[in-house]
């Protein structure tokens, strides 16, 4: 779909560039750099349609200040009200609650090995027999949100999949997962759940966490944003997270590093956000690929900047490539599944 | 008396999309029950709903009523929140609901159309300068005029998505339309209008 503007009107059915000139940001800024640099004879035209639309505004009404501080205060008090009711009460049944907000683990990458859980367990048994195992996975493309037996909320992020058992024990709420997956655990203290991904073991007590655990991954992650966890492996590697950390595994290295995150970045799946940071474009083809569940292919002798820096939220595969494309100066076809790029 | 607008140029400065990770800090900030956090959220987002109520009616109180109990909501509803959700999503539907409901009780006369209201107004700014200086009064006011008279739920398709940089999806929920195609389908047709008017307006110019 060239793009041929004769005219300022023209410009002005172009979406791309009414939010670009209203809301301008690094990506599209680039582009439309670009454009301009090859399209000269347009500059002039491009200026005045730009100015136009920024001469439009929304007739805007005010809030006069003192009633907009007054509901301010009004909040604020039903804020303390609020906060004050659940802390009694909690105080009052002895739980001790974590933040309000759901706890996301996340797991990276998946090891080779299988190895074993070194926590000690409530029981001696820690063989469950007669165990039937059900399993649920998701395509390159798609997601699946649903709930486990006892009620714990799963999402799986594209290629991915969790194995559990059709019943649970009620000593040990044991899962297997691979890919991302995303999980809102119910509190049973006295079934601690259990997450196996790759070589990490992930003891849960009613927390909601990400996990990342991708075969051909270099790493493995485990976010989480309340609750608590203590994560393990054979190695003797220990560490528990608070709230807003994550480790992160080196599967060669075979090394476990804490730190905070940047919840944009990790948990945007979730929320429909694709986001690329100075990622090499190899991998933002990749990304592209399992996202939309699409496969791309290249022609060869095509190149790229080294690194991509983008944000996507909730579009579709045409006006994400149309975006790469024109500051890459490449074309692309997408046909049903298939894409291609020259 | 202005408002504090120290929260508005913060984010008319960055050049992203209002969902950006700073924002997202921010809600979990609240979530995790920081007062401050609640009430940068508050600066920011009431004056916007404010303008926003401002659209479907002149009844000032009513607006105000809605934005607090809004922001009640938002507190009784915090542990039921995730970071999954969209901070703006959250309180212009909630905001909309919530007036729109209160709207209609006031109303006296039963069954009136909202969207005969002239809300979204959308004004040429007068201090408008063109390149080449060739835009009149005369020509403001035409496409002033031709982009009010767009078919209300265009103009406040327009003025979510241009002027609140929501997206088509969020649009699309917000305002109960079928899906973000519908949205998209919209938008350009009230572009498209647009354009039109802004062609005529040109010709009579050089006529």
């Amino acid at each position: 779909m060239p793009f041929n503007p004769e005219k300022e009107e023209d410009f002005l059915t172009n979406e791309y560039f009414v939010q670009w000139a209203l809301h301008p940001n690094k990506e599209s800024d680039r582009f439309w750099t670009s454009w301009m640099a090859k399209n000269p004879n347009k500059i002039l035209l491009l200026k005045r349609a730009k100015e136009i639309l920024q001469s439009f505004k929304p007739v805007e009404h005010q809030m006069d200040e003192a009633a907009h501080e007054k509901i301010l205060d009004n909040i604020l008090l039903y804020n303390q009200q609020v906060t004050r009711k659940t802390t009694n009460f909690i105080r009052i049944e002895n739980f001790r609650v974590p933040s309000v907000a759901a706890v996301w683990l996340m797991i990276l990458g998946l090891t080779a090995g299988f190895l074993y859980w070194l926590l000690p367990h409530p029981d001696d048994t820690v063989v469950i027999p007669h165990q039937e195992w059900v399993s649920k996975s998701t395509s390159s493309g798609a997601k699946l949100t649903f709930k486990l037996p006892d009620g714990s909320l799963v999402r799986l992020n594209a290629n991915s999949s969790i194995t559990y058992p059709k019943i649970f024990s009620d000593s040990l709420r044991e899962v297997r997962v691979e890919g991302q997956v995303f999980f809102e655990v119910e509190k049973q203290p006295s079934a601690p759940f259990l997450v196996q991904a790759g070589g990490l073991n992930i003891q849960v007590l009613g927390t909601s966490f990400d996990v990342r655990s991708y075969p051909g991954e270099a790493y493995q992650t485990v976010a989480l944003v309340s609750g608590a966890v203590a994560i393990s492996n054979s190695e003797g590697i220990n560490e528990r997270l608070q709230p807003f950390e994550m480790i992160s595994y080196a599967k060669e290295e075979h090394e476990m590093t804490k730190a905070p995150f940047d919840p944009d970045n990790l948990l945007g799946w979730i929320t429909g956000v694709i986001y690329f940071d100075n990622t090499p474009f190899t991998e933002v083809f990749k990304a592209l690929e399992q996202w939309y569940g699409v496969e791309i292919s290249i022609r060869p002798g095509l190149s790229f900047s080294e690194r991509y820096t983008g944000r996507y939220k909730n579009q579709n595969l045409e006006d994400v490539l149309t975006g790469i494309a024109f500051s890459e100066g490449f074309q692309f076809t997408i046909e049903g599944k298939h894409v291609e790029i020259f | 008396m202005k408002i504090s607008k120290k929260s508005e140029t913060l984010l008319s400065n960055e050049h992203n999309p209002i969902e950006s990770k700073e924002e997202t800090q921010l809600w979990i900030e609240f979530l995790q029950g920081n007062d401050v956090a609640l009430a940068e959220i508050y600066h920011r987002y009431a004056p916007k709903l404010f303008n926003y109520g401002r659209q479907f009616t002149g009844n000032i109180t009513l607006i105000q009523d809605a934005i607090q109990d809004t922001f009640f909501k938002l507190v009784d509803n915090k542990r039921k929140l995730n970071i999954a959700q969209s901070v703006k999503f959250y309180l212009y539907a909630t905001f909309r609901r919530i007036l729109l409901r209160s709207i209609k009780k006031e109303e006296k006369y039963v069954g009136k159309d909202y969207w005969q209201e002239n809300g979204f107004q959308i004004m040429v700014d007068p201090d408008f300068f063109v390149l080449d200086g060739h835009w009149t009064e005369v020509q403001k006011k035409l496409l002033q005029n031709t982009c009010n008279a767009l078919p209300a739920r265009q103009r406040e398709i327009v003025t979510l998505r241009f002027f609140e940089n929501m997206e088509y999806g969020e649009i699309a929920d917000l305002m109960g339309l079928a899906n973000a195609k519908t949205v998209r389908t919209m938008l350009y047709r009230g572009l498209k209008t647009m354009a039109e008017a802004l062609n005529k307006a040109k010709k009579t110019f050089l006529f």
